[in-house]
């Protein structure tokens, strides 16, 4: 086990996980930083969804609370004190009333004597029992909602007079229709490039508008929809029922069938009613997704980046890792085949090359050689200068032999060589000499005039001979041992004569 | 080697499982919802589907101007009736629409639309007799007494004036009025009939009834009477215990109710005349708490009259179709202020329809005629 530790956490494996680690702690770290991005941006609907109603409804509401106290304003202006007070007949009256309902854009303009006489610019009604609010004292500006045959609601806005006759009969008040489906479409018209719909409710909850502002179906009774609505905020709907029915102002988030909505009412000053502004989600959000959507694809892609990088960055790692440990492998075998005061092939690494080479079938020739009289170099100069011999000859094996040869240091001052592909004695023969002219140019100023002589013994392998490396050795070994007899530089082929 | 293979197994199941957070879907990442339409309420009248067609061709309010082109660019037109009531309200409402339709094709029509808030025939006669004075284009009259306002009309008409009849009373024919058109109600009588026939049915053609009219004279009233008790005469097992006229008042009608009931216990059903008799009629039942033992039918669609309808007090109402005698008599005035004659262009007699309702009529009536959603 502690060998298997010892192994598993070495310098690579130990960078490896560090390198893993550090990329687990980004990515994950990104995935937070997105899903916040989401939350914020979810937040971010949400606050902006109730800034923005807030804004719109109270501006909305003002509106339309303004637009009501102008109304009873101009009506007083236009029969007040520096307005008409006094009309000769019924007919100057209604042309009147025809002048002011084109100036000021009024759909009903008319006024209501003590006699209950209703005149419009092209009408004298008996008109008591149509508007029942007729029938009561007014004595303060206010506005009725009358019910009239066929369902048909008019929301008045009457305001009373004082001083206005009609030849000699006093005129009680006046009144104007007013059109809250017109004055809704001219708010909605001014500004919003979001999704909003706004309508104006009893405290009850019905509304007071007939115009579909919704875009599909309209809603009766806001205050139905609520009860059935799912509150996705800290509101329930009796809270909201009661805000209605005293005039309170809220802001609520629901989802109504398959639609999450805002809601922001609040009461319409100077009147009964209720005003509500309605956003949906996807509007506030298709505004916010895009930037939200264009982080979170930023997000991603950093995330794919990230792990893109550490794939490759890993791989690289790997990749380089194995490279450098084969190297270091390569080198390892390499120094466990090489003989380390020659560089050349030592024995182990040597024999192993040459075996596979007689595997593959590559015919050539074996040397064994020797420096003669090695013994007496050491013991009269020094085993230094005898390394200094040994490590010439093998340069000098080196520099004669090819590439491809194989130069092995048995162990001493012995050799040994494989050249595939030299197959005859007479190439053979002029390799040697070349080793040989190489020999006799070794200069070692510690042998002073010694020269160095070898005596080498070769033996062909060619295929189809069943001979193994041994036998090849001990061919070799033998023509060597003949060599030796002879003075100076020798090589003795077997079985070439 | 085998170490190098572990890291690289574990770095792939992390970077799998990354990818696979990465991957997974939120909330905010879902496609937004597609807008959706808000809930509504359900439409009343389609819970009906039955009888959608009984009250949608009892009533109209969907008119449209024929294409006849009026020669002046502006009218005056006068026109009186019996007395300030709701019906007549609802008659204004076709006047209303007709004259806006005008003025959207560049006709401008100036009308006064008066009456006394009793019936008074006196008044009656006055206010023609001073909008003769006054130059209107065509005068007309919801007649509130065929005999004392028939002279009227007729001197009118001798001095130029042209006069026409609307709404619900017409002059009789016996009276010699010659009134140029009527544009209204023509079968009184027979709606009279219609609700007896209703009454007798329901209460087995056996028992005693009381008949309440509206006013001593008016033509309409009186002719419901008398289509009433022509269809009651038919049957020997009921007996007419009573007739008297409420004059507009409900209340009126609910004293006259409650001594007929107390004059005969066993009373079985009332035939009202107007749009206010059914109210204080059933009203007297109430009190009495006969409403298991009494059957009432009676005209027109006043909102309290539908809901007692609605309720089961009422057995059944005729209901007129009040927007359509408005709109078509300001056609009308417009023909005969041009100068045609009827037939030319337009009929001397224009019948607006009756149409009987009953208690599965009654919700959808009050929804279309008040809104009423409940």
């Amino acid at each position: 086990m502690t060998r298997f530790l010892r192994r598993f956490f070495n310098k690579v494996t130990i960078g490896a996980i560090f390198f893993i680690f550090i990329s687990v702690v980004l990515v994950f770290t990104s995935l937070q930083n997105n899903h916040l991005a989401e939350k914020s941006s979810d937040d971010a609907v949400h606050s902006i969804s109730r800034f923005y109603l807030k804004e719109l409804g109270e501006r909305r509401s003002l509106t339309i609370s303004n637009r009501l106290k102008e109304a009873e304003q101009d009506l007083g202006r236009i029969f007040g004190n520096s307005g008409r007070k006094y009309f000769v007949s019924q007919d100057d009256l209604r042309s009147f009333l025809g002048s002011i309902r084109i100036i000021y854009d009024y759909d009903k303009l008319a006024v209501v004597d003590e006699n209950e006489l209703m005149y419009t610019e092209h009408s004298t009604i008996s008109g008591v029992s149509r508007y029942s609010f007729l029938t009561e004292e007014i004595t303060k500006p206010a506005i009725y909602m009358a019910n009239l045959y066929g369902s048909r609601k008019q929301l008045i806005l009457v305001v009373p007079l004082k001083g206005v006759k009609i030849n000699t009969v006093p005129v009680r008040l006046t009144f104007i229709q007013i059109d809250l489906d017109k004055i809704l479409g001219e708010i909605s018209d001014e500004t919003e490039e979001n999704e909003t719909f706004s309508d104006v409710y009893y405290k009850n909850g019905q509304t007071m508008t007939t115009a579909d502002v919704t875009g599909g179906d309209k809603p009766d009774n806001i205050l139905d929809i609520l009860k059935h609505a799912e509150f996705t905020d800290d509101r329930r709907y009796e809270e909201v029922e009661i805000d209605f029915r005293t005039g309170k102002t809220g802001f609520i988030s629901y989802n109504s069938g398959d639609a999450s909505n805002y809601t922001y009412y609040t009461s319409v000053d100077g009147t009964n009613w209720m005003f509500a502004v309605t956003i949906r989600e996807s509007s506030i959000s298709s505004n916010i997704g895009e930037i939200r959507d264009s982080m979170l694809r930023r997000g991603r892609l950093q995330i794919v980046i990230l792990i893109v990088v550490m794939l490759v960055s890993f791989s690289l790692f790997l990749w380089y890792s194995s490279r450098l440990q084969k190297q270091e492998k390569h080198h390892l075998l390499k120094m466990s085949q090489t003989d380390a005061m020659t560089g050349v092939y030592n024995r182990g690494g040597g024999e192993k090359a040459i075996r596979s080479a007689l595997e593959v079938g590559a015919e050539g020739v074996f040397f064994l050689l020797d420096a003669d009289k090695f013994k007496s170099i050491n013991d009269n100069y020094g085993h230094d200068v005898g390394d200094q011999v040994i490590i010439s000859i093998a340069k000098a094996l080196v520099h004669s032999f090819r590439d491809v040869d194989i130069v092995m240091r048995l162990g001493g001052d012995e050799f040994a060589v494989y050249a595939p592909g030299i197959l005859d004695k007479d190439a053979a023969t002029r390799v040697v000499r070349r080793f040989f002219g190489s020999i006799d140019a070794i200069d070692i100023p510690s042998l002073g005039d010694r020269k160095i002589c070898v005596s080498l013994g070769a033996a062909f392998w060619r295929e189809g001979k069943s001979i193994d490396f041994d036998e090849l050795y001990k061919r070799a070994d033998l023509r060597l041992y003949d060599s030796k007899q002879v003075e100076g530089n020798m090589v003795t082929f077997y079985g070439e004569d | 080697m085998k170490a190098k293979k572990i890291i690289l197994m574990m770095f792939m199941c992390m970077t799998a499982l990354m990818m696979h957070a990465c991957d997974a879907e939120t909330d905010a990442e879902k496609s937004p919802d597609v807008q959706e339409t808000a809930e509504t309420g359900a439409d009343v009248s389609e819970e009906q589907d039955g009888e959608n067609h009984v009250v949608e061709s009892a009533v109209s309010f969907e008119h449209t101007l024929d294409d006849y082109v009026p020669k002046k660019k502006e009218y005056n037109f006068y026109f009186t009736y019996k007395i300030v009531h709701p019906w007549w309200d609802a008659v204004a409402m076709g006047l209303e629409d007709a004259a806006d339709q005008y003025a959207e094709r560049g006709v401008t029509i100036n009308y006064e639309y008066l009456a006394p808030q009793a019936v008074d025939v006196e008044d009656q006669r006055k206010r023609l007799l001073d909008a003769g004075n006054r130059g209107f284009d065509v005068i007309g009259v919801d007649v509130a007494d065929s005999a004392q306002i028939t002279p009227v009309i007729n001197l009118l008409i001798n001095k130029g004036q042209k006069v026409i009849t609307f709404s619900s009373s017409d002059t009789d024919p016996k009276d010699g009025c010659k009134r140029i058109a009527y544009v209204g109600n023509t079968h009184n009588e027979q709606d009279g009939a219609a609700l007896a026939e209703a009454l007798c049915e329901r209460i087995g053609y056996a028992g005693k009834v009381g008949i309440i009219v509206g006013d001593h004279g008016a033509p309409c009233h009186e002719e419901r009477l008398r289509g009433a008790k022509s269809v009651l005469d038919k049957y020997p097992d009921i007996s007419i215990v009573g007739i008297d006229y409420d004059r507009e008042s409900a209340d009126r009608a609910e004293k006259i109710a409650t001594r007929f009931i107390d004059a005969n216990p066993d009373i079985v059903g009332f035939i009202c005349c107007n749009m206010v008799n059914p109210v204080g009629v059933a009203h007297a039942v109430a009190t009495k708490k006969l409403e298991d033992q009494v059957t009432i039918v009676g005209m027109d669609h006043d909102e309290r009259a539908l809901r007692l309808l609605k309720d089961g007090d009422i057995y059944c109402l005729g209901v007129q179709d009040c927007c359509s005698i408005g709109f078509d008599t300001i056609q009308t005035a417009i023909k005969v202020a041009d100068g045609l004659k009827p037939g030319e262009g337009y009929e001397e007699l224009t019948d607006e329809k009756t149409t009987l309702i009953y208690q599965k009529d009654a919700a959808a009536m009050l929804y279309k005629l008040y809104g009423d959603q409940e």
